[in-house]
């Protein structure tokens, strides 16, 4: 009796040791700041000194297999960078949902918190992950038929849960995948096997600071080419072959433009001239997509100030430098939008706004401001006796994370601009008219896709899915998933063969959305 | 008869009239004895941030304090509730103009600095309650998306008068105040105020 006592206690207190043992390991674990702590947990596995070494990282295979479905969403936004869906089964979208909403076909649970989206090709699916325990950042390679993981590749990555671990969608050709970091590193996969290929380190090669709370830039993948903002010291925007990683170009970076958190855009001038545009905290720039020259920069009054005072009066810019009433603060996370017809829209969050330029035909091309919208609304209460009299406050309008759809030239986008309301959807006309205000589903840093006229709407603080027709007449729902994602579902979906892939903060779910 | 009949019904009256009287005196001292452990409360999924807390309270600097949720809290090198990010920004990133008029929080860099990743290393804020007014400047800028909607208003028992009514109740535009019992009060927001009545927190 006396020894089963004894062995009961034994047992107890090896519980009760191991539950502490637990406890403790789990704290060491989190790399939540521990307030008052003056260093960090140590990390699992040694960081590595050079992240682009040939010895780093490990790979490792799955069970699962890529699915037979052919359609792709090969990077950030899709193939054309839009976020809308073209392929043929965009026709077998369901159009009305059953009560309960689409099936979910399969869902991968306790990701690291992040927003990485995926990229999907051969019946694969790209996505970023972070493990905080060991502290490995890894890109994964899983089933699009049953989420299986195919393959996975890890290395030792020291990183600060900063609002996530993860960002950005990979990209890729089906051959070689490719994958930024949130520490400005750019990997190179091969899609069979998930072997490194190569690496590059933006902070090494080009003196690039890491943006607050990361990286947030996705490659452009344009066939062969990688077309990436470096922000560096000297060289503002780089084109890399995909295969080797070896420079097809480089532009120069006459005024300091910082590393991105936003991507990459093709778009075409008035003039019919191809460039990729992106923007930064300065401003908004464009690139000679053929050689990849400068072509010209416009510049908030506060960076355009800066630009000329340092400038050399005997220095000839052969791009063109004008100022305009935008220049982003803190963080400037949406990609521009192109409009056609040489127009392009700027947005951003933290109360700036947003404008639209022309980007004429002139060599070089310096642009012209068509239209600006404030980026704060008139405080609520004024905000309530407008909306009750139906009238539509104009010449507001500014989102904080997601570029807007363009379809049918509307735009269609998260409103963060309305003063307390957590982002509402909005429609606006191409001339910066909004056309209408859905002010009852509060959004966060939601994102939408687009497939056949309708409207995939993802709330950001729940991860619900709305079914939207995209209608500039009005807000139209035609169906609602719950899927209770929690807080800071923030990262963009990927569609395919009527699969849509959505992210949550610790969750990737694929609904069954069409045939 | 009738003269008898009449003054003993006026000492039954009287005799009545001490007994409501007694017992409305017992009800009333007993509905304050259950007052007395409440306090006025604030919650912060109804304020609005409107800044009255900081004007209407009958003390001169107010008894409601900003509070930040250290949970929520993103720890973020550019804190949108302590940089006044409309104002000019510096080399660095940062911001010449604090949102805090009175100067009272105060920014501290958890852990060691990571000079290959300055952008993203942590830092920990915290109010200086002696110059808190409670005007929720930073509580509006901490509202999502820009912040984790960490900091918050809350009262600080130990200031509070404890008013019959509350100025800064009676001017609420969403009627956030309520009486509360003081052990029902959130954990963390019943120290100081438990200091002064004596009751454990």
């Amino acid at each position: 009796m006396s020894g089963s006592v004894k062995a009961a206690g034994f047992a107890l207190a090896f519980v009760l040791v191991a539950s502490l043992a637990a406890v403790a390991a789990e704290q060491a674990a989190s790399t939540k700041p521990q307030v008052g702590t003056t260093t960090a947990p140590a990390p699992a596995e040694a960081q590595p000194a050079d992240y682009t070494s040939a010895e780093v990282g490990s790979v490792t295979v799955g069970q699962g297999k890529p699915s037979a479905d052919t359609e792709t969403w090969p990077q950030f936004r899709g193939a054309n960078r839009d976020a809308i869906a073209t392929a043929a089964s965009v026709k077998k979208i369901y159009r009305t949902w059953p009560e309960g909403g689409p099936k979910v076909l399969w869902s991968i649970e306790n990701l690291g918190e992040g927003y990485s989206g995926a990229a999907i090709f051969g019946g694969r699916v790209f996505f970023h992950d972070y493990d905080k325990a060991s502290r490995q950042w890894s890109i994964r390679c899983v089933s699009l038929a049953d989420g299986q993981e195919i393959w996975r590749w890890s290395y030792t990555h020291e990183i600060n849960i900063n609002h996530g671990f993860t960002r950005t969608v990979p990209a890729t050709d089906g051959k070689t995948v490719i994958s930024m970091d949130p520490k400005l590193v750019l990997h190179a996969f091969d899609v069979a096997s998930g072997k490194r290929l190569w690496a590059i380190d933006l902070t090494r090669k080009y003196g690039a600071t890491i943006p607050g709370w990361y990286n947030g830039q996705c490659p452009l993948l344009e066939g062969d080419h990688i077309i990436l903002a470096v922000g560096g010291r000297k060289v503002l925007m780089t084109a890399l072959d995909l295969r080797t990683g070896k420079m097809i170009w480089e532009t120069p970076n006459p005024h300091g433009q910082p590393a991105p958190h936003s991507s990459v855009m093709p778009f075409t001038t008035a003039g019919g001239e191809k460039e990729y545009v992106l923007s930064t905290l300065k401003g908004a720039l464009g690139v000679r997509a053929s050689d990849g020259a400068l072509r010209w920069e416009a510049l908030g009054e506060a960076a355009y100030a800066q630009a000329t005072k340092k400038a050399d009066p005997a220095e000839k810019l052969s791009s063109a430098l004008v100022s305009i009433p935008w220049q982003p603060k803190v963080a400037q996370v949406p990609s521009p939008l192109d409009l056609g017809a040489g127009k392009l829209f700027l947005t951003t969050g933290y109360k700036i706004g947003s404008v639209a330029l022309e980007i004429p035909a002139s060599d070089p091309p310096a642009p012209k401001v068509l239209y600006s919208l404030a980026g704060q609304s008139k405080p609520a209460d004024d905000q309530a006796a407008a909306d009750q009299a139906g009238a539509i406050e104009q010449g507001v309008f500014e989102t904080d994370c997601h570029t807007p759809l363009l379809y049918q030239g509307h735009l269609y986008a998260v409103d963060h601009g309305v003063d307390k309301h957590q982002g509402v959807f909005a429609c606006l006309d191409p001339n910066g008219k909004i056309l209408w205000r859905h002010m009852d589903v509060p959004l966060s840093l939601g994102t939408s896709l687009l497939a056949d006229g309708l409207i995939f709407l993802e709330e950001g603080n729940t991860g619900n899915i709305r079914l939207i027709a995209a209608d500039p007449a009005g807000y139209r729902e035609l169906g609602l998933k719950k899927l209770n994602l929690g807080n800071d579902a923030w990262g963009p979906m990927a569609y395919a063969n009527g699969k849509l892939v959505v992210r949550g903060l610790t969750k990737l779910v694929c609904l069954q959305v069409g045939e | 008869m009738s003269d008898k009949s009449t003054r003993r019904q006026f000492l039954q009256g009287c005799a009545r009239a001490a007994g409501a009287a007694a017992v409305g005196a017992v009800a009333l001292k007993l509905v304050k004895r259950a007052d007395a452990d409440k306090v006025w409360q604030l919650d912060p999924k109804l304020c609005s941030e409107c800044g009255l807390c900081a004007t209407r309270c009958v003390l001169k600097q107010s008894a409601v304090r900003a509070v930040n949720n250290f949970d929520e809290c993103g720890y973020c090198r550019i804190c949108p509730a302590y940089f006044d990010t409309t104002s000019e920004e510096k080399d660095d990133g940062t911001f010449t103009r604090l949102v805090c008029p009175r100067n009272a929080i105060r920014r501290k860099l958890v852990g060691k600095a990571d000079p290959a990743d300055p952008n993203n290393n942590y830092y920990e804020y915290t109010i200086d309650e002696t110059r808190c007014n409670g005007c929720a400047r930073c509580v509006e800028r901490c509202q999502p998306n820009a912040g984790n909607g960490a900091l918050h208003l809350q009262v600080r028992h130990d200031l509070c008068r404890d008013c019959n009514q509350c100025s800064i109740a009676a001017a609420c535009p969403p009627a956030a105040f309520y009486r509360a019992r003081l052990a029902d009060a959130p954990a963390g927001y019943r120290r100081r105020g438990a200091a002064k009545k004596g009751a454990k927190a």
